[in-house]
C-alpha cells in the first residue's frame, strides 16, 4: 500500500478524469479520508492484516474499536481505572510491536484479549497489595448494612460490588480470576476464553467451577448479612 | 420463557456444553425478570458480580489513547550511542518494557538517586567541604519542617532526573545495568492542577499538568513530556525530539523510575526518575 501524504485528503480521480484534466489537476494516488473510511468498514482481521503492512491508521481504527471493551475487562481485573488505562495503552503498543506475530488461525479478539489479560495479571502480581481491598471494605459495608434495614445482594451498588469482588477475588488464582471475568462477566464463549487463557475448554469449565465455589463460599462467610437477606425473599 | 429452576441449573451448568447453554439462556432471562432475582441470587450468590461497574470510554478517551500509543511508537532516539557500543536506539519503548526493566534497575537507580553515584561522574579528589558530584542539592538537605514552612499550601515539588544506564555485561544475572550517568535533573514546583514547563538540564525540557493528590497519596500527571532541546549542529537548528509522552500515576514521596530501552536486551537505556513531594501535607501512608 503506497502512501503519499496524509494531507492529500481529497477525492481520488478516475483515469478518464485524469486524462482530461491532466494539465490542471494533480494525480492523487492516495486519499487518507478514503483509506480511513475503508478501514472503518474493515473486519478486525483485515485491520490486523493492514497492521502487518505497517498501516498506522489501522492501529488507530483498532484503538477506536477496542478501547472500550478492553478498558472494561482490564478494569474489572484490576479494580483500578487509572491502572486499567495504562494497561490498555501498553496492550495497543504491544499489538503494534508484535504485529508480525499475529496468528491467522486465532480470532483477532482472542489475540488482543490475551495480550491485555496477561498484562493485567502481571500488573496484579506486581501490585502486591491485595490486602488494601480487604478489611476496610468489609467494615464499610458492615456500617452501611447496619444503617439500612433492607439490603440484599441484588441491591448492592456497583462500587460496593467492585469492592467486594476485589477483596474476594484475591482468593482466586490468576487463571481462575481471568476465566471467571471473561466467561461469566464478559460473556465470551468458552472456546475463546480457552484460547485467551491458554488452556482447554474443559479446563475453563474447571476454573469457572472453582472460581464460583470460592467466591460463593467467601461471600457467604464474609458478607452473610447480604446473602442471608436475599435468600427466599421476593423483592 | 417460563422462570427456570435455578437450583437445577446451577448443578448442571458445569457438566457439559448443554448445561452451559441452558445457564446462558437463564442469565438472559434473569436480566429481564424481577421475580427470579431473589431465587437466582440465593442459588448462586456470585451472580452479584455480574453487576460489576462498567468503565465507559467516550470519544475523548479514545483520542487520548490513540495519541498516547502514537507517542510510544514514534519515540525518537534519546541519546546518541557511544561509538564503541552497539548502535541501539533508545526511543522504541514499550510501557511493559519500561515497567519490567524498571524493576531490574530500580534498586540501583534508587541508590544512585539517594547519594550513591556513578564512578564516571565522581571527582577523584573532591575539595574539602565541597559537595561530591551527584550529592543532593543544598535545599534538599534542609530540615523538612523548614521546607514545609516555605511551601505554599498544597504545593507540589517534583524532582526529575534523567540518567544514562549501561551494562558492561559482567553481572547480567544480577544487575541489568551497572553504570549510571546523570545526564540532567531539575526541581520544579506546581500547585495541584497547575501546568509545568521547565528546562531539564541542558539537553531536555519537561512539561506536564499536575493532578490533584488523591486520599491514598496518588497523583496523576497529564501529558508528561520530555523533549530534547533543539541543538544546532553545523549551523543547522535541529527539531526537538520527543522522548516521553504519557499520562503517569505516581505516589507522593515514592520515586517512579522508567527505563527506556530499545528492547529487553539493549546494552544501554535511558532512566527517567520522578519523585513528587508535598511539603505542606502530612505524608500519607504508602500502600
Amino acid at each position: 500500500m503506497s502512501r503519499r501524504d496524509d494531507s492529500d485528503d481529497e477525492m481520488t480521480t478516475s483515469p478518464q478524469e485524469r486524462r482530461e484534466d491532466a494539465p490542471r489537476r494533480p494525480h492523487l494516488a492516495y486519499s487518507a479520508s478514503e483509506h480511513r473510511q475503508r478501514l472503518a468498514e474493515a473486519t478486525d482481521r483485515e485491520l490486523l492484516r493492514s497492521l502487518r503492512e505497517d498501516d498506522e491508521a489501522a492501529l488507530d481504527e483498532l484503538i477506536s474499536r477496542k478501547t472500550a471493551p478492553l478498558l472494561q475487562t482490564v478494569y474489572r481485573v484490576l479494580g483500578d481505572a487509572e491502572e486499567a488505562r495504562d494497561i490498555v495503552q501498553v496492550t495497543f503498543f504491544r499489538m503494534w510491536e508484535n504485529r508480525d506475530r499475529f496468528d491467522e488461525r486465532w480470532s483477532p479478539n482472542t489475540w488482543i484479549y490475551r495480550i491485555a489479560t496477561n498484562l493485567a495479571i502481571d500488573q496484579l502480581r506486581a501490585r502486591q497489595s491485595r490486602h488494601r481491598y480487604q478489611e476496610p471494605y468489609r467494615l464499610h459495608l458492615q456500617d452501611a448494612a447496619d444503617s439500612q434495614s433492607r439490603r440484599d445482594l441484588a441491591g448492592l451498588g456497583e462500587g460496593e460490588v467492585m469492592g467486594i469482588f476485589q477483596e474476594l477475588a484475591a482468593e482466586l488464582t490468576d487463571k481462575q480470576r481471568t476465566v471467571f471475568l471473561l466467561r461469566e462477566i464478559e460473556g465470551l464463549p468458552s472456546k475463546e476464553v480457552a484460547q485467551i487463557a491458554g488452556c482447554r475448554e474443559s479446563t475453563v469449565r474447571n476454573h469457572l467451577f472453582n472460581a464460583r465455589r470460592i467466591l460463593r463460599q467467601a461471600l457467604l462467610e464474609r458478607y452473610p448479612e447480604y446473602a442471608a437477606q436475599s435468600t427466599g425473599e421476593t423483592p | 420463557m417460563s422462570c427456570p429452576d435455578w437450583s437445577t441449573l446451577t448443578a448442571r451448568r458445569d457438566q457439559d456444553g448443554e448445561g452451559e447453554l441452558l445457564w446462558e439462556h437463564a442469565l438472559e432471562h434473569l436480566d429481564g425478570c424481577g421475580r427470579c432475582r431473589a431465587v437466582a441470587f440465593a442459588a448462586e450468590p456470585a451472580l452479584v458480580f455480574r453487576r460489576l461497574p462498567q468503565l465507559t470510554a467516550g470519544a475523548e478517551e479514545v483520542r487520548d489513547m490513540q495519541r498516547a500509543v502514537a507517542s510510544m511508537r514514534r519515540a525518537q532516539p534519546l541519546v546518541v550511542p557511544r561509538s564503541r557500543r552497539r548502535a541501539g536506539r533508545f526511543g522504541a519503548l514499550s510501557g511493559a518494557q519500561l515497567r519490567a526493566a524498571a524493576a531490574a534497575v530500580v534498586t540501583v537507580g534508587a541508590a544512585l538517586l539517594y547519594g550513591l553515584h556513578d564512578r564516571s561522574v565522581m571527582p577523584e579528589t573532591p575539595a574539602a567541604g565541597a559537595p561530591a558530584a551527584g550529592a543532593p542539592a543544598a535545599d534538599t538537605a534542609l530540615p523538612e519542617a523548614l521546607l514545609a514552612a516555605d511551601a505554599a499550601a498544597g504545593e507540589l515539588r517534583f524532582e526529575i532526573q534523567v540518567l544514562r544506564a549501561s551494562s558492561t555485561g559482567t553481572l547480567p544475572s544480577f544487575l541489568r545495568y551497572e553504570d549510571f550517568e546523570l545526564l540532567a535533573q531539575a526541581s520544579v514546583s506546581s500547585s495541584p492542577g497547575g501546568d509545568v514547563s521547565s528546562p531539564l538540564g541542558d539537553r531536555f525540557t519537561v512539561s506536564f499538568r499536575a493532578g490533584e493528590v488523591q486520599p491514598d497519596g496518588r497523583l496523576r500527571l497529564e501529558g508528561f513530556q520530555i523533549r530534547t532541546r533543539a541543538p544546532a549542529v553545523k549551523g543547522r537548528q535541529l527539531e526537538p525530539q520527543q522522548v516521553v509522552n504519557a499520562n503517569l500515576n505516581l505516589w507522593l514521596d515514592r520515586p517512579l523510575t522508567w527505563t527506556l530501552a530499545q528492547d529487553s536486551g539493549a546494552q544501554e537505556a535511558l532512566v527517567v526518575a520522578i519523585t513528587c513531594r508535598q511539603p505542606s501535607a502530612q505524608r500519607p501512608a504508602r500502600r
